[in-house]
């Protein structure tokens, strides 16, 4: 019988090195793609390059960033994505279903309305950050302390949709037609442009929120049965509920203070690894946070390589990925959640 | 900050490798800037009109786009950025240009020591005459920049209405319904061609819906509208509901392209002509 | 000796009462049926019981303390509770949904010890359902599934188990199955309280039956006690025929009244 075990734990390990590497491949890629051409060989020379020559500067202080915020906002999405399908039992989940991404777009979005976002590169994410944590309180002040995790999206449902107003409002008064690109550029979601300003103000967060989000595998694997056989199970659901909101608030908050709304990818991944890891929610939350980071990493470096005259947005791009993809995954799985 | 020594050298050698100096004792204000980029529409103007071609290192991509730039034939020689960081260092500017809500990239060009001038958005005349300064001020050619202002109030003055009685009521009517009200350059622009613009009148700012009633209630002696293409859009179509088209029947209609004063340059005197010939049109057919 | 016991509880959902001032325990050792009617508030007491549901007065004690004082995972790791109709959201394979059953006896980052997977197979095995281990369990059958759901409340290996309505749906031949195992698991020393509306069933394996009628237990005791033709008149509102073999009681249900 231990047989069995042992080979799946195999696999599962397989499964992770195989992420981890490609994880890895990604974050290369994104660091030797760009307009200045750099060689992957000299990328690494000006990578380690103590000389401030101009490839290490564009390697090190253009590259390096955007790649980093790659690998951080991608595996906090992926992550995200997996806890709050495994939270709501709901494979339609997606990491902004508690009204985070749409309240921190809206608080950045001020930011430029407000024409503060020119003046200094952490006003606008930390614009996001107080967006997406006042979004979260409305929404817990309307869910209620003990709610379930429908009351849970419904109370989401309804900041998101409150924000997304607030933020059409932003864009509809905006004082000249140049504001009102620059926040429809915003919510379109990019990398392009991040400093490592950027890095030291999100990563905290977004780390902080997904080390406590991956407490919860165990819990979120007893909720595979529902929420009454979870707590009988021993698992303490309010407990549960005030760490998945504030794990995917710090981290997801932090990303789209960032980057911007960048859909799909928090919702497609999960569902890409869940046949490999036996549908565990325990061994899809670390599994989908590389996901994210290598469809993240990847679609970056898609969006730098295709020409359109202009960088085609990561949002935009990931949705346009993101959409047929999940479209076969209906198909396929229609048969398993009917 | 780049000293303009080692720029110079840096053509020459390998663009990849060189080395760039960090030197402490450059300072912005002592050193003419010998690379200029611009990453913005409106900056691209500026300074296509001010700097003599050889220092121009880049502008944006908008700039040469025959839509959106009233210079679209002379930015063609240049070449262009799409506002991203790595394209600019490759540039190896020593001034970028850019404005208010310009690209996010000039944050982390200028926490790389990259010198930045944020040009505010021009909302009245005066605000053109002292964008024009500020950038001829800042690449060090304040006499040119006396001369471009010299020149456009000169083109003002040739073309401002020659009297201001009357004051023909004017609306601008632009895609999917927008006017432009107080707080903007076309409106400065439309009140010293002696119009009187109806959306302040009703204390609309900046580019507001319209309000279809107060339309039927202030009835127009002209109409302006801000088309930009030869072939309409959808957007640009004259409307379709009852009561707009009665006011806007048998009005007289002249047609802006936006791209004149999209920016604040002196080609907006362009603008005042125009308006101030289709005045003297409209209180003609008046009387 | 382990006993779960609730005390003179009232539960009430918008102002309809569902349970009133109602007491009952269950001791190690005992197998008890809970019969009633639907809606005379079984699932809700049971619920009581495992804690879920919360009581508008009374207590809900576990070894003489409330439940809601103790440590939650040594409550989970002696009272199990097995849902209606219990369902995986993600097609799990059969193991690893028992292995959940495990988890009140591991630590937070405590992975499973041969031991665990010796109980889990075991409790498979009794349950007839080793031979899906590896399958999803959306893909098995309802009945297959009751099974595997009750291999995971099993797999906890419980002082007190809370069954609702654990057989039902299953073939008669896995009904006995499941009914023999809950009589073993009382053998070796737990106590069980079941739902059931099988009545012959509830009279043959269970040592005693509580009746429940509107929020309240009408009669307590034996099956030839609990099972009389008023009480079945008076509850169910149908008259039954009553038989006797091998000394054990059986009950069909005749007219509806």
């Amino acid at each position: 019988m231990n047989v069995h075990t042992h080979k799946t734990t195999l696999s599962y390990r397989a499964l992770m090195l195989v992420l981890t590497a490609l994880t890895l491949i990604a974050f290369i890629c994104s660091l030797s793609v760009g307009p200045a051409g750099i060689k992957t060989v000299d990328m690494l020379y000006a990578l380690l390059s103590v000389e401030p020559s101009t490839a290490a500067v564009i390697v090190q202080e253009i590259r390096l960033p955007r790649a980093l915020l790659g690998l951080l906002i991608g595996a906090a999405l992926g992550l995200c994505g997996a806890a709050m399908q495994g939270y709501v039992r709901n494979p339609l989940a997606e990491p902004g279903l508690i009204g985070v991404s749409a309240s921190a777009a809206l608080g950045a979005v001020i930011t430029i309305y407000f024409g503060l976002s020119a003046m200094y590169v952490w006003i606008l994410p930390f614009g996001g950050m107080l967006g997406a944590s006042i979004g979260v309180a409305v929404m817990m002040a309307i869910a209620g302390r003990e709610s379930s995790a429908l009351t849970l999206i419904l109370a989401g449902v309804a900041v998101s949709t409150m924000a997304g107003a607030l933020t059409s409002l932003a864009l509809n008064l905006a004082p000249n037609p140049f504001s009102s690109l620059e926040i429809v550029f915003w919510l379109l979601g990019s990398l392009a442009n991040r400093s490592f300003e950027h890095i030291w103000l999100a990563a905290p967060f977004i780390l902080a929120g997904m080390a406590l989000v991956l407490t919860l595998g165990r819990a979120l694997d007893s909720l595979s049965l529902g929420e009454d056989t979870a707590a009988t199970l021993g698992i303490d659901l309010r407990s549960v509920r005030l760490k998945i909101i504030l794990g995917v608030t710090a981290s997801v908050g932090a990303a789209t203070a960032v980057a911007g709304a960048i859909g799909f990818v928090g919702l497609v991944v999960p569902h890409l690894i869940r046949p490999f890891v036996g549908h565990r929610p325990s061994r899809l939350l670390p599994a989908s946070a590389l996901g994210g980071a290598i469809l993240l990493l990847f679609s970056d470096v898609a969006v730098r390589l295709i020409s359109l005259g202009v960088e085609l947005k990561l949002g935009v791009f990931t949705a346009l990925i993101g959409t047929p993809i999940f479209l076969w995954l209906i198909l396929r799985m229609r048969h398993q959640y009917v | 900050m780049l000293s303009s020594k080692t720029i110079r050298l840096g053509t020459t050698t390998a663009v990849l490798f060189t080395i760039l100096s960090f030197a402490g004792e450059y300072t912005f204000a002592e050193q003419r800037p010998e690379r200029i980029a611009s990453t913005h529409l409106c900056t691209d103007q500026l300074l296509m009109l001010l700097a003599e071609p050889e220092r121009i290192v880049s502008l944006s991509y908008f700039a040469s786009n025959p839509d959106m730039s009233m210079m679209a034939e002379s930015a063609r020689p240049y070449p262009v950025n799409h506002g991203l960081a790595e394209e600019l260092v490759l540039q190896k500017p020593d001034l970028i240009l850019t404005s208010q809500f310009g690209s996010p990239s000039i944050l982390i060009l200028k926490s790389l020591g990259y010198q930045v001038l944020s040009v505010p958005v021009a909302l009245t005349l005066e605000d053109i005459r002292e964008n024009i300064q500020t950038v001829a001020d800042a690449i060090g050619v304040p006499d040119r920049g006396r001369e471009v202002v010299r020149q456009f109030d000169f083109e003002l003055n040739q073309v401002s209405a020659p009297f201001h009685e009357p004051r023909p009521k004017i609306l601008i009517y632009e895609a999917n319904g927008y006017t432009t009200g107080k707080r903007t350059l076309q409106s400065d622009i439309l009140e010293m061609a002696g119009f009187n613009n109806l959306a302040v009148d009703l204390g609309i700012s900046g580019n507001q819906y319209l309000p279809l009633e107060a339309l039927v209630i202030h009835p127009l002696d002209a109409l302006m509208t801000a088309s930009d293409y030869e072939q309409n859009s959808l957007a640009y179509e004259v409307p379709n509901h009852p009561a707009l088209r009665s006011a806007f029947e048998n009005v007289p209609t002249v047609n802006i392209p936006g791209k004149i004063w999209i920016c604040g340059t002196p080609f907006v005197s362009d603008a005042l002509r125009l308006l101030t010939e289709f005045r003297i049109e409209v209180v003609q057919s008046v009387q | 000796m382990s006993m779960l016991s609730v005390n003179n509880i009232s539960v009430s959902r918008r102002g309809r009462i569902i349970l009133s001032r109602l007491s009952f325990s269950v001791h190690q050792g005992q197998l008890i049926g809970l019969i009633g009617p639907n809606g005379a508030g079984k699932t809700t007491l049971l619920r009581a019981l495992s804690g879920l549901q919360a009581v508008e007065s009374g207590q809900v004690s576990f070894d003489g303390k409330m439940v809601d004082r103790q440590n939650r995972q040594e409550v989970a790791r002696k009272v199990a509770y097995l849902e209606q109709n219990s369902r995986s959201y993600w097609p799990l394979s059969v193991e690893n949904l028992v292995m959940l059953g495990r988890m009140p006896h591991l630590g937070q980052w405590q992975r499973p010890t041969a031991t665990d997977w010796e109980i889990v197979h075991q409790t498979m095995q009794t349950c007839d359902v080793l031979q899906f281990a590896r399958r999803p369990v959306t893909t098995l059958s309802g009945g297959e599934q009751a099974r595997a759901m009750l291999a995971r409340a099993l797999a906890t290996e419980p002082e007190i188990l809370l069954a609702d309505e654990p057989i039902a749906g299953l073939d008669p031949a896995h009904q006995l199955d499941v009914m023999d195992k809950l009589q073993e698991l009382v053998a070796e020393g737990a106590g069980v309280v079941v739902v059931m509306h099988d009545l012959s069933i509830a009279a043959r394996y269970c040592n005693r039956l509580t009746l429940l009628f509107e929020g309240k237990v009408t009669s307590e005791g034996d099956a030839a006690t609990v099972l009389s033709a008023q009480n079945l008149m008076q509850c169910y509102g149908i008259d039954a025929h009553f038989g006797k073999m091998d000394d054990e009681l059986f009950v069909i249900p005749r007219n509806r009244l």
